[in-house]
């Protein structure tokens, strides 16, 4: 995030300002050393300093083992005032670094925090890096907690060697500290949840949290004291120390802001009074204000069509939440079915059981007959109710309705015969094809012709058409019809007409519900049209019925063909 | 003595079924409760014929049959599955065969059953 915004044309003009700039203030700074400070250097031209490896922005040292941030640039400009080498001791860790100096293995470390246990053995320059110190954590819930109460009560991520370590431990010796290697680590610890809070500068969460691409976390408050960053030498050389402060004070404001700019992004003062920056900002509100109008224009155009878009979505939606109810009811029918349909098989198997026991005279055998018939009853309005929950998946097949028809016919053969039903048949040659699932039409014509064949009673005559043609040449359809279907469209029409007493007028509208039945009390459930007209319907087609002149009921079944032939 | 084997987690069928067909003089009848027992069953007791439940609430008929068939030992013997969820339109014009399986819809009445086994183990 930093990194991405660090404008190569600005290093470049820092590059070559440094360059500029650099020579004249080295000479000239150097002219105001003492000679003992001068015989200090010449006696220790060299000087070793141990970085944090990863505090960036602040200090690291990247993949290639060079060191970097804004504590480097700062430690190159003094280096460069001073006229000393710099050699950099490889550690693994800040606490690495820490021990190096105290073993004098290390004779300066770039960005120190003061401490008080740390000037046992360091030395401090003044501070030259400020930063503002943040509590970090991935719980939403702190809200005003007191900062002691948060010590008291929650899992404290420090890194090892940090101030804040030694502070916390100093002050609050209950706090329960979680070590981690450094902040990289201690801002994972965080956003995992093994640690509630860690306290770390801005800069360097802000950092870790993009480069490890950390969501979680937020920084809940600052907190006092802002980190001040000194460098530090050795205690066993002062002087060191005293050249660093010279050499500080003799860096210029463009040399800080520099720095500044580079690694923190932070806004260079007083921009607005620069001439460039006013002009450049005058152009860039123009064309803002330009994109604005031009997008508030597209918006507009967008809004009518995400409408539209809208209102399709929510209507697949709707059609979804229908199939998903349908799909449960299939399920509940399934779950009743069986609940009911084992007590069912239990009592048949009861009685026939009890049947073998039970005299040949008298009443008993009446009994047990009529439970059977009590038994199959409850069978078969279970058996309806499953046929109309079930979910409607069709087998589409190149289908010849004319041989549905005929096998249908077959099918009920022997209640027309019992029944002593004629049977006219005038089914069209050549009848096209059309896209069917010849099994569930064959269930709609055999419920149109037992439903006929229970109308008419004995020696009735029971007509079966199929014909194929256009809308216009076809019998005037109700009103709910035509609108399936176009004048150019061609159809084919089926009927199936009884010679029965026809339907009540004024029930005619009902015959499709479900559960609606002219039949006496018990026999029958009424939902052999409903699920009839279910079926046609997959199919795209109608039905309708209705009472013929010559008494009797007609039912008309309408398909569109395949081709428009 | 002709061997069933009946599968289905109702006992009272079960019992009642195992009644009504030894009572015939002509079969011998074990019962399994459980389905997932019911191969261990039939490799015990080698049963000529096979009733079998489908929806059963630890292990569905069809899991069984799937499993009877991979048994070298079990894959000869013929079932027959009780169902409660299919319907008569189902049955009625495939002849009580559902993708080449026997069925019988519950309620079922002995006769039936035996008629059943009567044309299977012919």
């Amino acid at each position: 995030m930093i990194f991405a915004f660090r404008p190569t044309i600005i290093l470049l003009l820092v590059a070559i300002s440094f360059c500029g700039i650099s020579h004249a203030e080295e000479s000239g700074f150097r002219a105001t050393l003492t000679d003992e400070e001068k015989a200090w250097l010449a006696a220790h031209p060299v000087i070793r300093y141990a970085p944090d490896p990863n505090y960036a922005p602040i200090e690291f040292v990247d993949r290639q083992g060079q060191y970097a941030g804004m504590a480097a640039d700062y430690l190159k400009l003094v280096a460069g005032r001073l006229g000393i080498r710099l050699i950099q001791v490889p550690v693994k860790s800040w606490a690495e670094a820490l021990l190096k100096a105290r073993t004098h293995e290390a004779d300066l470390l770039p960005a120190t925090v003061d401490t008080v246990q740390r000037r046992e053995y360091l030395l401090f320059a003044s501070p030259h890096i400020f930063v503002p110190t943040v509590l970090i954590t991935a719980r939403y819930d702190l809200g005003e907690m007191p900062f002691d109460e948060m010590l008291r009560n929650l899992k404290v991520a420090v890194v090892q060697g940090n101030s804040w370590e030694e502070r916390l431990t100093l002050k609050y010796p209950e706090a329960q500290l979680i070590e981690a290697p450094d902040d990289e680590s201690a801002l994972q610890m965080v956003s995992y949840g093994v640690a509630d809070v860690m306290i770390g500068t801005l800069v360097t969460a802000n950092y870790y949290i993009s480069k490890n691409n950390i969501t979680n976390l937020q920084m809940v408050r600052s907190i006092e004291p802002t980190t001040t960053l000194s460098m530090s030498v050795r205690n066993d050389w002062p002087m060191l120390r005293d050249l660093l402060n010279k050499a500080l004070a003799n860096l210029t404001e463009d040399e800080r802001r520099a720095i500044d700019v580079t690694w923190m992004q932070l806004p260079l003062p007083a921009w607005w009074h620069n001439r460039t920056y006013q002009l450049t900002a005058v152009a860039i509100l123009g064309t803002l204000l330009t994109i604005i109008i031009a997008t508030l224009a597209w918006n507009r155009a967008l809004a009518h069509k995400v409408r539209s878009r809208t209102l399709a979505l929510e209507e697949a939606h709707l059609r979804l939440v229908q199939s998903a109810k349908l799909e449960s009811v299939g399920r509940l029918a399934a779950g009743i079915a069986h609940e009911v349909k084992n007590p069912l098989a239990i009592i048949q198997m009861g009685l026939d059981y009890l049947a073998a026991d039970i005299p040949k005279e008298g009443e008993g055998h009446a009994v047990i007959a009529d439970m059977e018939d009590a038994v199959q009853r409850a069978d078969t309005v279970i058996k309806g109710l499953l046929d109309f929950a079930r979910e409607k998946k069709l087998d589409m097949r190149p289908t010849d309705l004319n041989e549905v028809l005929k096998a249908s016919l077959k099918l009920v053969h022997h209640e027309l015969i019992q029944y002593n039903i004629t049977v006219q048949e005038s089914l069209a040659p050549d009848l096209p094809k059309i896209n069917a699932d010849p099994n569930k039409l064959e269930q709609v014509f055999i419920n149109l012709f037992m439903n006929a064949i229970q109308a008419m009673g004995r020696d009735g005559k029971l007509t079966v058409t199929s014909e194929a043609g256009k809308l216009k040449q076809l019998v005037d359809l109700p009103s709910h019809d035509k609108s399936k279907f176009t004048a150019s469209d061609s159809l084919i029409r089926l009927k199936v007409e009884d010679t029965g007493p026809g339907i009540d007028p004024t029930k005619l509208g009902k015959v499709f519900d479900p559960f609606f039945t002219t039949k006496p009390a018990g026999e029958g459930t009424g939902l052999g049209l409903s699920v009839s007209r279910a079926i046609v319907e997959l199919h795209q087609g109608t039905i309708s019925l209705r009472n013929r002149d010559s008494g009797g009921a007609s039912v008309v079944l309408l398909f569109k063909t395949e081709s428009g032939a | 003595m002709k061997k069933i084997l009946v599968v289905d987690d109702e006992p009272s069928l079960t019992r009642l079924i195992k009644a009504n067909l030894e009572r015939t003089g002509r079969y011998v009848v074990r019962t399994e409760n459980q389905g997932a027992k019911a191969i261990e069953a039939a490799r015990q007791f080698r049963p000529d014929l096979i009733f079998l439940d489908v929806m059963m609430p630890d292990m569905n008929g069809g899991d069984i049959a799937a499993a009877l068939q991979e048994d070298l030992q079990l894959c000869n013997i013929p079932h027959v599955f009780l169902t409660a969820i299919v319907t008569h339109d189902e049955t009625f014009p495939t002849g009580s065969q559902i993708g080449g399986h026997l069925f019988l819809a519950k309620p079922v009445k002995t006769e039936e059953l035996i008629a059943t086994i009567e044309k299977v183990l012919k």
